[in-house]
């Protein structure tokens, strides 16, 4: 079907595909859907999960400040640093074992936005606890299509086990809705493309898509009534469930009252493949989706997982043939850092793709990058020790001015990374007071003025 | 007598029975050092000195040995508290893991006795008092059984799963009631799915405009604006005059809006020539008027069609409340498709062809009950009949056919929590806690998703109709029946190929240079030859020590020349017998054979691994965190052996306890490749397939490797056992469920190991035939 297009061709496709209306609609909201006080450009939010840890030693620049040389793995910044914090000595306290014994990959993703200790199961009793985009979310998700978005770039585990005693939904997943209830993800370019843009599927054009969901009221109706009287049948487990079918169901009437601020695709424009086979270009058309969803404010907040948790992906694009996770294991090897490193610095170069993209969109006076406040990094710190302090962490955009950007900071050993999840929540929501296991916001985050 | 594990100990011992690492939560990692209580004199005199003298050297103080607290123990009942630490322990003293041989080791008798009062004291479980401690969360249909419920509903070959999100897997299978969720990403997809679905399953007749009138192509009103016809005063008409060149049922759709309502809709009565038809209430207002329509059978011929506003003048209030028509359409006449019109059409259309009069409310419940029985798998109520048909009705009212009216109520029905998880209610209509055995509809859909990983058919609807699907000989002529449908491939792919890991045959990726021949349909094959052995163990009932080594095997001419086999004929799969023992059962076969291999040699460490899990079922731990995986670049392989290497792990006193068995298996099988290719070198080096386990069984080659298993036939049919109980519950096993176990287990031994016997064991064992919910005793049988 669409599976040998061009990149360029795509991208100019999608360019397109974004209507002026909702364009314009960024500082002229469409009158009756938003609130009529917001008077300023909307803050995104995203946070950016890589698997198996960093190699810190290219990773962490010398000196703190301002004046910090880029190392290695970073160097593909150097056009963006002064959109960027560097942060080290950030800790997830929740990812080390506790008692539970090993399934440090697990914890380092069921731990890289709840904060929270997952409590250790094949399946019976799955939990961790609410991820920070979650809580975002609830607050800046409330007049966008879609509250949050899930991307990334790579499908669960379909057999056997993924960490030593831990479901596999512990490592497959970032985003957590409630503390018992992981978000999946959407991998795939194509259907991403479709969900975002309202294209029809499998070559349908729009006016025959609106014409089949004409009714979709009613039917929610009918199956919110279904699930209503169900609910009093059920035990508190099934409650659960049906809990997460509500959720569903919400979010679908929500979509239908916005259904007026939808996305039209123009005629003839080409949608990305279903299945890139170079994980870059996988990758890079997610992150133009990602940019393009915030563009045209169907969503304000997103999670992106590069890869899940212990992925053993070879990247022979950088010539690194062996597994990412066999490698993270690297008896301090130089010949494996190294490989590591070109890994670490392979997501980086994609990274800064997508701050490219980010900053060429133009928002208010400024771009979007200027609204963002993103974070990307790892659960875990080293790959071989396994180790949930010291975490490789960029915090990246101003996020509408609340963040001071541009700086290496070092933070005393074992600060909470929630305080910088925190810091975040409280730009949107001052009455937030904590998150997870957070001290306190990071004070150094804030605009100096 | 009953004990956790009633193998008996000797047996056990040529097995490193490194056991499931499980969590430590358990502990009371307060309590004080060991001071009992209780009068207990095995306590006193037996245990507590056998615990300061082999184990508080490491395992007691503030911060014991790997997290394991030997010194909080305070009595056996406090212990029974703590199972899964206990089972820790059995498995350690029971392999002579521990002690470490550099510390005092206890005699044989000490240990036994320890070993005794952990396995007949502390794990003891009374089968007689246990009955079901644990019940399924409810299951949300995965996305295998998704596409084939769809598919066994309509006949449709569509499988809108493969876009939905991966379902997630705990215990190794992606069917466990608690980790499937919803999110509303699928909740999208499943309407999607179901508008798709519905489309496929539902030919619309075609319905095409004959006219539309716009305000001046009408007459009649009070008076008229540039919008609309303004009627005010009762029995005001406005009409619209077409001459009608055939015969046939015509759809009149209406714009209108109302003023003035007060909450009062506005009576609206079509008629033609002056006879009344039918009358709607038009409630739409100016800032959202409505569509309201009619269904007629009209002759050729001119017809004048009239709109009238039936209002009686509110004298009371003295508002002037009007009814607005902005515009007039005439549809039709409706022709069918029956050549586009598909068997699932027909299927669902009992009751209606295109030419049946209108209003027809009793066939819309016809069709509903005949169709939302089977797609909610149980029969429904007039309630839920009513609503549906009053959804038909509604897309009618908008004038739409009664084809798409059917199609939106079954797109409810696909996106209802009834059709979308097999609930199984927990309280009954009052909301008070049921416990119970399985309703007779419950129990065809347990079977059916289990063999089938679809719906149950006629067959079983009818079987639970009539209640007699509980009896025991019904419901194993029935298992008997279902193994040989062509369906039981929902138990080789779901099952099978998630026991054996096959799926990740779909994501391993072998390295062409090493490996040029490898490509993506010798990756079919593999996986296909052993799904086609799986189902003829189904089918022809074989033993189960067939999977160990087998005279037979599926092969194609592409596998055969990679076997290096002889084939007759075409491509197509033939069965074929095999005379030389290098190929026999599961562990010879490619597709096992290279998912347990790294992309550019074997794996004699995942080799050995996947046998312990998933053939003796004694998995090991996972290595400490730090602990670098073997060294496998290609360069330091071709410098030594891989078997010199792997020494590293005997060296290794924290790694050899698990390894001496897990690499001497493995290492068995280095007569097959990466690839599952028989080799007699390994580069320069000839392959040393020879090994000795703990215990002191010795093998040259897979050959013999392949009879110590067999020997070992208690091990594996307890683990394909915890394996497919576990797939077919739903959900991981408890501690007591092991009864279960062990009864199907001792069924299958006097069975000769039929097939048959597990499945019927499975289906008739307790917690597949009944349900507990949430707590309390399970109630008597």
């Amino acid at each position: 079907m669409n599976s040998r297009i061009s990149r360029r061709r795509v991208l100019r496709g999608i360019g397109t595909a974004v209507t002026l209306p909702l364009l314009d609609g960024m500082t002229s909201f469409t009158p009756g859907v938003h609130a009529s006080t917001e008077d300023s450009l909307p803050k995104r939010m995203a946070f950016i999960f890589v698997p198996n840890g960093i190699h810190m030693p290219n990773w962490t620049p010398e000196k703190n400040g301002t004046q910090f040389e880029l190392p290695t793995t970073l160097k593909p910044l150097e056009p963006f640093r002064k959109h960027i914090n560097v942060l080290s000595g950030l800790t997830l306290d929740a990812g080390w074992a506790h008692g539970d014994g090993p399934g440090d990959h697990a914890r380092a993703a069921s731990t890289f936005l709840t904060g929270s200790h997952p409590y250790k199961t094949h399946g019976a009793d799955i939990e961790a606890g609410v991820s920070v985009d979650q809580v975002l979310a609830k607050r800046l998700g409330k007049t966008t299509r879609f509250s949050s978005l899930e991307i990334g770039c790579e499908r669960g585990a379909q057999a056997g086990n993924c960490d030593s005693g831990y479901s596999c939904a512990y490592s497959a997943n970032i985003s957590w809705n409630t503390s018992t209830t992981p978000l999946a993800k959407e991998i795939n370019p194509q259907l991403l493309f479709e969900r975002l843009f309202s294209a029809g599927t499998k070559g349908e054009i729009l006016e025959a898509r609106r014409k089949r969901q004409g009714y979709r009221r009613s039917v929610l109706d009918l199956i919110s009534e279904d699930a209503r009287v169900l609910q009093k049948r059920l035990g508190s487990k099934d409650q659960s469930k049906l809990d997460e079918y509500y959720t569903g169901v919400r979010e679908l009437e929500k979509r239908l009252m916005l259904s007026s601020r939808e996305i039209k695709t123009l005629p003839g424009v080409e949608k990305p493949p279903h299945d890139p086979e170079d994980f870059g270009e996988h990758m890079r058309l997610m992150a133009d989706l990602m940019v393009l969803a915030f563009q045209g404010d169907l969503t304000r907040v997103a999670t992106f997982m590069v890869g899940n948790a212990g992925s053993n992906r070879s990247y022979p694009m950088v010539d690194v043939t062996e597994g990412h996770h066999w490698l993270s294991h690297h008896e301090n090897k130089p010949e494996k850092h190294e490989k590591i490193s070109r890994i670490n610095q392979f997501h980086i170069t994609q990274l800064a793709y997508l701050l490219g993209k980010l900053e060429a969109a133009k928002e208010g006076d400024g771009t979007l990058l200027d609204q963002c406040a993103m974070v990307y990094g790892s659960g875990l710190g080293d790959g071989n020790r396994h180790n949930h302090d010291n975490l490789p962490i960029l915090q990246i955009g101003q996020g509408g001015g609340d963040f001071q950007t541009g700086r290496h900071i070092q933070f005393s050993e074992n600060t909470p990374l929630c305080n910088l999840y925190l810091s975040m929540v409280q730009t949107v929501d001052r009455s937030v007071s904590a998150f997870a296991d957070s001290t306190g916001g990071l004070k150094e985050m804030a605009t100096e003025v | 007598m009953f004990t956790w594990c009633s193998i008996p100990v000797r047996t056990v011992l040529w097995l490193v029975l490194c056991g499931p690492v499980w969590s430590l939560q358990t502990i009371l990692a307060e309590a004080p050092v060991v001071q009992s209580k209780d009068m207990d004199p095995f306590f006193e005199q037996t245990l507590v000195p056998f615990l300061e003298d082999y184990c508080f050297s490491c395992h007691a103080g503030e911060k014991p040995q790997a997290s394991v607290a030997l010194d909080t123990i305070q009595s056996t009942e406090q212990a029974t508290q703590q199972r899964s630490f206990w089972k820790r322990v059995l498995r350690a003293l029971r392999q002579e893991q521990m002690p470490p041989e550099d510390q005092p080791v206890p005699t044989g008798a000490e240990r036994a006795k320890i070993v005794r009062w952990i396995e007949e004291d502390v794990l003891k479980i009374d089968c007689q008092n246990v009955g079901f401690k644990r019940s399924v969360t409810m299951r949300r249909l995965n996305r295998a059984e998704y596409d084939n419920t769809v598919r066994d509903l309509f006949g449709v070959d569509f499988r809108p799963g493969s876009d939905f999100p991966t379902d997630d897997v705990g215990y190794g299978f992606d069917n466990i009631g608690e980790v499937l969720f919803l999110s509303p990403l699928l909740m999208e997809k499943y309407l999607d799915a179901a508008e798709q679905v519905t489309e496929k399953v539902v030919t619309l007749p075609a319905l095409p405009l004959t006219r539309s009138f716009s305000i001046d192509q009408l007459s009649g009103g009070n008076f008229v604006t540039s919008k609309a016809r303004i009627m005010y005063s009762r029995d005001r008409e406005v009409t619209a005059e077409h001459d009608f060149k055939e015969s046939g049922i015509y759809i009149i759709r209406v714009a209108a809006y109302s003023e003035e309502t007060e909450q009062q809709p506005s009576p609206l009565a079509f008629n033609i020539d002056g006879n009344p038809y039918e009358t709607v209430d038009v409630q739409a207002t100016v800032d959202l008027p409505g569509v309201y329509a009619t269904q007629q059978v009209i002759v050729a011929g001119n017809h004048k069609i009239g709109l009238r506003f039936l209002h009686e003048h509110d004298k009371k209030n003295r508002k002037h409340r009007t009814l607005a028509v902005m515009g007039v359409e005439i549809l039709g006449p409706l022709k069918r498709h029956p050549k586009r019109e598909t068997d699932s059409h027909r299927s669902v259309f009992i009751c209606w062809h295109p030419g049946r009069p209108t209003h027809d409310s009793d066939c819309a419940r016809e069709i509903m009950e005949n169709l939302i029985a089977r797609v909610y798998r149980r029969p429904v109520s007039g309630v839920e009949i009513q609503r549906m048909v009053e959804l038909v009705n509604l897309v009618r009212k908008e004038g739409q056919t009664f084809e798409r009216g059917i199609q939106v109520a079954l797109q409810a029905a696909m996106t209802s929590p009834h059709f979308l998880f097999r609930v199984e209610p927990d309280r009954d209509s009052d909301g008070d806690p049921a416990e119970r055995r399985m309703g007779d509809y419950e129990l065809a859909s347990r079977l059916s998703y289990f063999l089938w990983s679809s719906l149950p058919d006629d067959e079983l609807f009818q079987l639970a109709a009539s209640g007699r699907l509980r009896d025991a000989d019904v419901l194993r002529n029935q298992v008997i029946r279902m193994v040989q449908d062509p369906k039981i491939r929902g138990l080789v792919e779901n099952f099978a190929g998630q026991w054996l890991q096959l799926r990740n045959l779909d994501t391993i990726t072998p390295d062409r240079t090493v490996f040029p021949e490898f490509d993506n349909a010798l990756r079919r094959d593999m996986r296909r030859e052993t799904e086609l052995f799986f189902e003829a163990m189904l089918n022809e009932n074989r033993s189960l020590t067939d999977f160990l080594d087998a005279n037979f095997t599926f092969l194609n001419q592409r596998l055969a020349s990679h076997y290096d086999l002889p084939f007759e004929g075409n491509s197509e799969w033939s069965r074929i017998a095999l005379s030389n023992k290098r190929r026999g059962g599961l562990l010879t076969q490619a597709s096992i054979l290279t998912v347990t291999s790294n992309s550019t040699r074997t794996s004699p460490v995942k080799r050995g691994k996947w046998i312990m899990e998933n053939i003796l079922g004694t998995p090991p731990p996972p290595p400490p965190p730090d602990v670098p995986e073997l060294n496998e670049t290609r360069d330091e392989v071709k410098a030594t052996t891989l078997r010199q290497q792997m020494q590293v792990h005997r060296e290794n006193p924290s790694c050899a306890s698990c390894h001496r068995q897990m690499d001497t298996l493995g290492f068995g099988f280095e007569n097959y490749d990466g690839v599952g290719r028989w080799r007699e070198r390994e580069g320069p080096f000839p392959v040393d397939a020879s090994g000795e386990l703990p215990g002191g069984d010795r093998f040259q080659g897979p050959e013999e490797l392949k009879e110590i298993l067999k020997a070992k036939m208690g091990f594996f049919s307890r683990c394909i056992t915890e394996k497919m109980l576990t797939y077919a519950l739903g959900r991981g096993l408890d501690d007591y469920d092991q009864c279960v176990v062990d009864r199907v287990v001792e069924e299958l031994e006097e069975d000769d190991y039929r097939f048959s016997s597990l499945i019927i064991g499975i289906v008739q064992s307790d917690p597949f035939q009944n349900r507990r919910s949430i707590t309390g005793e399970p109630r008597d049988e």
